[in-house]
């Protein structure tokens, strides 16, 4: 079947098999930023936007995906830019796996909630796992990086 | 999970048909748990374009349609409102990105026993709506093995003024339950437990005790509670003692 949905902003129209996930159907057409850790929406790295809303992509149907938007960190490259010179600052980009749908969730998050504390960050990204650091040094470059962002926006 | 024909019908009608028409068919929530699954169904059935994801309210009750996900009920003002504990279960399940996808629909249809809401959803006063069934009480709905094929519509939960106490005991954030507990002190007292790892069940003998004492032995007679990977019956047991009684305390407290 054929789905046709916007992609970063771009339309498209996809063949997929009706029996599809959208993780495949990404990686299928190139999109390898969005990556497969679980299979089992318990690890995060197959998070993509839905309407900008985050979502396992490793368990979105790819059939239902009709009409919709997704982005994937391509779509928000100036945002990811900032982010990363902040994770590598704090020395918490290791072996860089989690970081596409960390960028991404943390886009969803500042959207989401104007001044986020330690425990809503947590709330949020407690789907996010990362197997390399321990999370300290990804939410000062997370509170680094909204900061740049707010300001950039005043 | 596999299947033949992806349908998503423009009204309810033709959702109905289309279930009752193939006995291996079934419904599209959000499709998460479905994928597990190893069925291999005739037809699925999208119900996204019928509009069942509003919440809204009436003078005696919240009303959440039944394809709203999780994460659009926990953040919903009335629902925060008027059903913090809900609020408090939703968050505890796994992480936002799931709650992004999963319906509340597909989360009680699917009368799951390591379910985080159904206990909470037991102690209030839940009612479901059926396309063909009509308003049927949670309590009714799971406890009838052989309720016929139906597309839930909306969950309705009455308006009341209580207290509660909601814990789940997880051994890592991202894991299912090994045990859940809800209480609820209004007029009356209620008390649920889940994932026991039974499905949520109400404990209707003990909620007549009076002391914390008597409540509490009487829940660890009336609740049956199993080993399984994730935790020994003793274990459960255990946590079922010590947190019936620290929630009866706070609601207790709490009321006054």
């Amino acid at each position: 079947m054929k789905i046709n949905f916007k992609l970063n902003g771009r339309n498209e129209a996809w063949n997929i098999n009706s029996n599809e996930y959208f993780l495949d159907t990404l990686r299928n057409h190139n999109i390898l930023s969005v990556k497969r850790g679980c299979d089992t929406t318990s690890c995060g790295v197959c998070t993509v936007l839905l309407n900008g809303k985050p979502v396992p992509s490793c368990s979105l149907l790819s059939a239902t995906v009709e009409g919709k938007e997704i982005t994937t960190v391509e779509g928000i490259k100036a945002d990811a830019e900032v982010l990363a010179k902040h994770m590598g600052s704090q020395g918490s980009d290791q072996c860089g796996y989690c970081n596409p749908s960390l960028a991404l969730v943390v886009y969803a998050m500042r959207r989401e909630i104007k001044n986020p504390s330690s425990e809503d960050m947590k709330e949020f990204l407690v789907g996010n796992l990362c197997r390399c650091t321990g999370y300290i040094g990804q939410e000062k470059a997370i509170r680094m990086y909204m900061e740049e962002i707010n300001e950039s926006n005043k | 999970m596999n299947f033949k024909h992806y349908e998503k019908p423009a009204s309810l009608d033709e959702a109905y048909a289309l279930l009752v028409q193939e006995s291996n068919s079934a419904l599209l929530g959000g499709g998460a748990w479905l994928k597990f699954r190893n069925n291999k169904f005739d037809i699925l059935i999208d119900l996204s374009s019928l509009e069942l994801d509003k919440i809204k309210e009436d003078k005696e009750k919240i009303i959440i349609g039944a394809n709203c996900t999780l994460r659009q009920v926990e953040t919903n003002e009335l629902v925060i409102k008027k059903c913090p504990m809900l609020v408090q279960a939703l968050k505890t399940i796994m992480g936002m990105t799931i709650r992004n996808l999963a319906t509340i629909g597909g989360s009680i249809a699917g009368k799951f026993s390591f379910s985080d809401i159904l206990a909470p959803l037991l102690v209030m006063e839940t009612n479901l709506v059926f396309y063909k069934e009509g308003v049927v009480s949670l309590q009714e709905f799971l406890s009838n093995k052989k309720f016929p094929k139906d597309i839930l519509i909306s969950i309705e939960i009455k308006k009341e003024n209580y207290v509660s106490y909601y814990k789940t005991v997880k051994k890592t954030a991202l894991d299912f339950a090994v045990l859940n507990i809800a209480i609820l002190k209004g007029e009356d007292l209620r008390i649920a437990v889940g994932a026991r790892p039974g499905i949520a069940t109400r404990a209707f003998e003990s909620e007549k005790k009076e002391s914390i004492n008597d409540i509490t032995n009487s829940i660890l007679d009336e609740i049956s509670l199993s080993s399984n990977t994730r935790a020994s019956v003793e274990y459960r047991k255990e946590l079922l003692k010590v947190y019936i009684q620290r929630g009866l305390k706070e609601v207790f407290s709490n009321e006054n």
